[in-house]
């Protein structure tokens, strides 16, 4: 009797931590694999191969606190005519037919009480890779920084920009 | 320092994990075994127990380092740095680190060489000896955690730039985890030990009384340490950075919760029949366990280390982006080269075909006439069937200008 009770505790105290490894490992893969894009854009080829600058396509990025995604038509410049035996680009022409912008799924988001600027960064000599890491060689992207405020205001002392409160939290 | 070849790496890495099994199993066996001599010693004097003090003579004697062994240490810690600074090159150790770690390990594997000569000696005073070896015990304990801590700091590549200059970054919640993880093995490891040594006693000397203390006490304190291990191990993969997951992380901590369970479930069988025995198989166990904790790192390693993560790193450290730079210089001939090299070499080269045809091939017809060139930049039309539509590229008036401009000069250095 005392045997199994012994038995049964330690089973279940060595169980209860079994169950919360498992978890952590369930959500990890269901929650934090880097998302399915309604198009499979591969910017290994497009910035990688090809060599386009980031602001060829996300344009706003010099000039705006959101980066951006191109529209539609910005693909069709190119895709009217190339590569157009390619699935993915098939679906493009499709949401041009169908007059309907490309649904993006986000891969980098700050909460909503955080306001973060690309123009400042970008004007201050940060280049893109600094925060997003090797986006040419990724097939599908995934956020390869933690971009939590430790991180950032380390940067920011570390390059003597502003660490006031008010800086990213208006 | 020479640096290695990629073929090479992953027999580097191999030997890298192996150097770390051996080093931190070793070293752990050696404090745990310290810090239970030192108690045991303490208790045995203070309460007149001579078992506690036999028993603690025994295990230090059994178990403490000559010089070799210090040395044997200090080398392979040494050679743990010198294979990170070869396997993972941008984040070389500095020299700084490698005397804080190195030094007080060497400093502290003396000083319980010392401890293991004074210790056996009735006349040696409670104070001195306890003092020796608690110092030993603390300057390895340093020179782990220092180590643990460059662990931490391996699988967050986004704070190498800034750790020069800010040295405190590298302190982590997932470093101290690994060191903690290492604490709770090391002393479950002594456990085991002492076990082992009432274990071995020959004959009718292993009713001795401080052979049956050695038996209760090692499988106790394993059996304490087992226990808290998953907490530890729990709290070391909910600190770890995102970069740093994978499967193999988790199936690991898995495997390293199920061989504690098996262990900790034999002990406590073992306390409650009051037949304590098998210290071998518990000792073997628990370097499994050690095994599997330095796989886990390695493997957090290889998943937070990549030219996918490491990419941009460089930049923080620059005050200014090299494209910045460009854009500051006088409009003209350079921005045109900018916008030419940012845009048009997407499609274009001047000697090839590439998307589009080679430039020297249809700039002539409007060396004369710039206007028509920079019409046709800001309005593309399709002209030769044997290539695709040429896209409308948003440019600003002052960027046709410049990128005009300098075709043609281009065009020009190149005929001459």
């Amino acid at each position: 009797m005392v045997r199994w009770f012994i038995r049964l505790t330690l089973l279940g105290y060595f169980g209860i931590f079994l169950l919360l490894t498992a978890s952590l490992a369930y959500h990890w893969a269901a929650f934090r694999q880097p998302p399915l894009q309604p198009i499979a854009f591969p910017h290994t080829v497009h910035a990688g191969r090809l060599g386009l600058a980031c602001t060829f396509c996300h344009v706003d990025a010099a000039r705006s606190p959101q980066a951006g995604v191109p529209p539609v038509e910005k693909c069709l410049s190119c895709h009217r005519s190339i590569a157009l035996d390619n699935p993915e680009v098939q679906k493009l022409h499709q949401h041009s037919t169908q007059q309907e912008p490309i649904l993006w799924n986000r891969v980098h988001t700050l909460p909503d009480h955080v306001h973060f600027t690309h123009k400042r960064h970008i004007k201050a000599g940060i280049d893109c890779s600094a925060c997003h890491g090797a986006i040419a060689g990724m097939i599908r992207v995934r956020q390869v920084r933690t971009l939590e405020m430790g991180w950032c205001v380390t940067c920011h002392r570390f390059k003597g920009a502003p660490t006031d409160c008010a800086t990213c939290h208006k | 320092m020479p640096s290695i070849s990629p073929e090479n790496l992953p027999l580097l890495k191999s030997v890298l994990l192996l150097t770390l099994l051996a080093h931190f199993s070793l070293l752990g066996v050696l404090l745990g075994s310290a810090s239970a001599a030192v108690v045991l010693d303490a208790f045995g004097r203070l309460d007149r127990r001579r078992h506690w003090r036999a028993l603690a003579v025994e295990l230090v004697v059994r178990t403490m380092p000559g010089q070799g062994t210090a040395l044997l240490l200090t080398l392979t810690g040494a050679l743990l740095l010198l294979g990170v600074q070869l396997g993972y090159p941008p984040l070389a150790p500095t020299g700084v680190f490698w005397a804080l770690t190195l030094v007080p390990l060497f400093v502290g594997l003396l000083a319980l060489t010392a401890y293991r000569r004074l210790l056996p000696r009735e006349e040696s005073a409670l104070t001195l000896v306890s003092g020796l070896g608690a110092a030993g015990i603390l300057l390895g304990l340093l020179s782990c955690f220092l180590l643990c801590c460059g662990a931490g700091l391996l699988v967050m590549p986004e704070e190498w730039p800034m750790v020069g200059a800010m040295p405190l970054l590298f302190l982590s919640w997932s470093g101290t985890a690994c060191f903690l993880q290492f604490t709770v093995l090391s002393l479950a490891a002594t456990g085991a030990v002492v076990l082992l040594l009432g274990d071995s006693a020959a004959g009718g000397d292993s009713e001795a009384p401080q052979f049956r203390l050695a038996r209760q006490i090692g499988a106790t304190m394993a059996l304490v340490f087992l226990l808290a291990w998953p907490p530890l191990m729990l709290f070391g993969l909910i600190n770890l950075p995102e970069i740093a997951l994978g499967t193999g992380v988790y199936g690991l901590a898995a495997a390293g919760v199920g061989a504690a369970a098996v262990a900790a479930i034999r002990l406590a069988e073992m306390l409650r029949r009051g037949e304590v025995r098998g210290g071998r198989f518990l000792l073997g166990l628990i370097l499994v366990l050690f095994a599997i904790w330095v796989l886990g790192n390695h493997l957090e390693r290889e998943a937070a280390i990549s030219e996918l993560t490491l990419a941009g790193l460089e930049g923080i450290g620059k005050s200014t982006a090299p494209g910045l730079e460009e854009e500051k210089e006088p409009a003209g001939e350079s921005e045109g080269r900018v916008v030419f090299e940012r845009i048009c070499t997407t499609c274009h080269r001047f000697d090839e075909k590439l998307v589009g045809p080679p430039l020297k091939a249809v700039l002539p017809p409007y060396r004369e006439d710039i206007e028509a060139l920079k019409a046709f930049i800001r309005q593309p039309v399709k002209k030769n069937p044997e290539y695709p539509a040429m896209p409308q590229l948003g440019l600003k008036e002052s960027e046709i200008d410049a990128v005009a401009r300098y075709l043609l000069a281009r065009l020009d250095a190149a005929e001459k």
